[in-house]
């Protein structure tokens, strides 16, 4: 069984995204384009109030 | 069944499954984790599966031709009390959770078998026990053959949105999905692709599924998908894992991520391109955001699966692992939806990075791949705490996304500074 001291969250290897969500200014400065990186870039920003997600097993209503 | 039954049947699968995967069966307790503040994320979507026939014989059916043969024992049409039965207890989980949205998603086998008349009633009986402020949606997975212009006009007024399975060009499709009799279906599916893309009826499209295939050509499939102007193109990897690698698998190769390459590139920088769930997950996450799929990304799994006599399951994706993998021992008509949180299947797919092996906790691109896929996972005898089966091919596609991406990231900040 796993311990309940040792189910604390595991060192995950060092990485951070390539836009972090505090770095506003650039995620807006590219949110206002028509491609695939504009529209993720959105999708982020409107998801601030959920960032952790759920994951669907249908794919139409997701964004 | 009596409680002894039950009871001996539980006990019997939790034997098997503890053989099979001994983590997380015989060493995540979900108890244990609750007390250590594991907080489990309440069932969003309900998959039931109305009907466990098809009237295709795909020759790669997760269902038909896995390991798991439990549909052989299953009543091909799921009775009233089951749906009944289900949908009670998702509204009653519904409002013990305060959720201000579920979706159902009526699945197969092939759905449509259950029969319009049969999902109307569903449907409504689902619309009326829902509690007032959860929207309610409804989606079904459908080989498409028998998607008429009847039909699809009874799902617009009934607001499903279908999601349609097809492989790409009519050659491609036509080699794997055929009728138990030997044709193609690609024309009845294309058929049903050009009505629903129809201005009406175009609520009532979802998408399309498409299993990534490298012995066919990416940007033909692509483009073939493409023309049949989904709302989104949900490509998936085949179900494998290290007991059954994937079929194209090679030392030092990866013609997954290849062929999924080949097609992003075609795809990234379009404008207004069709949405690609994989890669629109991919660019979120590389952004900072979340996944809402199962095949990137460190977000809990929030679905469930009604089988036809009232079982209550994982996804189907896992009975390509083993006999059993996918089964909780509950039932809808007995059991609360909340039950399935003791189960430590269910506990495993909701704990983000603690559900991840060595391996990928060192990994330089686990909050984008997350391990991959769970099922894809799975290593017989030991169970799901490995990387994904598709390592490599994961690994080279999101340092192919995230360079392209990285790139045009510089050129904005560049500009921004001008
Ligand atoms: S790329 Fe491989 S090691 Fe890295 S997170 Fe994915 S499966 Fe794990």
């Amino acid at each position: 069984m796993v311990k309940a001291e040792t189910i604390s969250e595991p060192p995950v290897a060092v990485w951070s995204p390539l836009v972090d969500l505090s770095d506003r200014p650039l995620l807006d400065a590219i949110q206002g384009g028509d491609d695939a990186l504009a529209r993720a870039a959105r999708r982020v920003i409107s998801a601030l109030d959920d960032p952790d997600g759920i994951i669907s097993a249908f794919q139409s209503f997701t964004s | 069944m009596t409680v002894l039954s039950v009871g001996g049947a539980a006990a019997t699968l939790r034997q098997a499954q503890r053989a099979a995967a001994p983590w997380p069966y015989a060493e995540l307790d979900p108890e244990r984790l609750r007390a250590a503040g594991w907080r489990p994320t309440p069932i969003r979507d309900l998959i039931l599966k109305i009907h466990q026939r098809c009237n295709l014989a795909c020759d790669y059916c997760y269902v038909y031709e896995s390991t798991d043969q439990t549909w052989r024992d299953r009543p091909a049409v799921m009775a009233d009390e089951i749906w009944q039965a289900a949908v009670d207890n998702l509204a009653r989980h519904a409002t013990t959770h305060g959720l201000r949205r579920v979706q159902v998603i009526l699945h197969g086998g092939e759905p449509l078998l259950f029969r319009l008349d049969r999902i109307e009633r569903l449907v409504g009986h689902l619309r009326a026990r829902m509690p007032e402020g959860t929207e309610t949606r409804v989606g079904m997975q459908t080989n498409g053959v028998l998607l008429t212009r009847p039909v699809v006009s009874r799902l617009v007024d009934l607001r499903i949105a279908v999601g349609v399975s097809v492989d790409g060009t009519a050659e491609d499709h036509d080699r794997h999905r055929r009728t138990h009799a030997g044709r193609g279906s690609f024309a009845a599916v294309a058929r049903a692709l050009d009505l629903l893309r129809e201005p009406a009826n175009r609520p009532a499209y979802a998408g399309i599924l498409t299993t990534v295939s490298p012995d066919t050509d990416p940007v033909r499939t692509f483009e073939t998908l493409s023309a049949f102007e989904p709302p989104m193109i949900d490509f998936l990897l085949p179900h494998a894992n290290w007991g059954e690698p994937p079929t194209h698998a090679r030392p030092g190769a990866t013609p997954y991520a290849d062929w999924l390459i080949a097609v992003f590139d075609r795809w990234y920088g379009r404008s207004e391109p069709v949405r690609i769930r994989l890669f629109d997950d991919i660019l979120a996450l590389l952004l900072g955001g979340a996944s809402g799929s199962e095949q990137v990304g460190l977000s809990p799994a929030g679905m469930l699966v009604v089988e036809s006599d009232g079982a209550l399951e994982q996804v189907d994706a896992l009975k390509s692992a083993y006999p059993g993998a996918a089964a909780t021992g509950l039932d809808v008509r007995r059991d609360e939806l909340d039950a399935v949180f003791d189960d430590a299947g269910v506990a495993a797919r909701q704990l983000g990075p603690q559900a991840l092996s060595g391996a990928c906790l060192s990994c330089p691109v686990v909050r984008v791949c997350g391990g991959g896929h769970y099922a894809h996972r799975y290593r017989p005898g030991e169970g799901f705490l490995n990387p994904s089966v598709y390592c490599d091919d994961m690994r080279r596609l999101i340092d192919h996304v995230s360079a392209r991406v990285a790139a045009d990231l510089q050129r904005a900040a560049a500009s921004e500074k001008r």
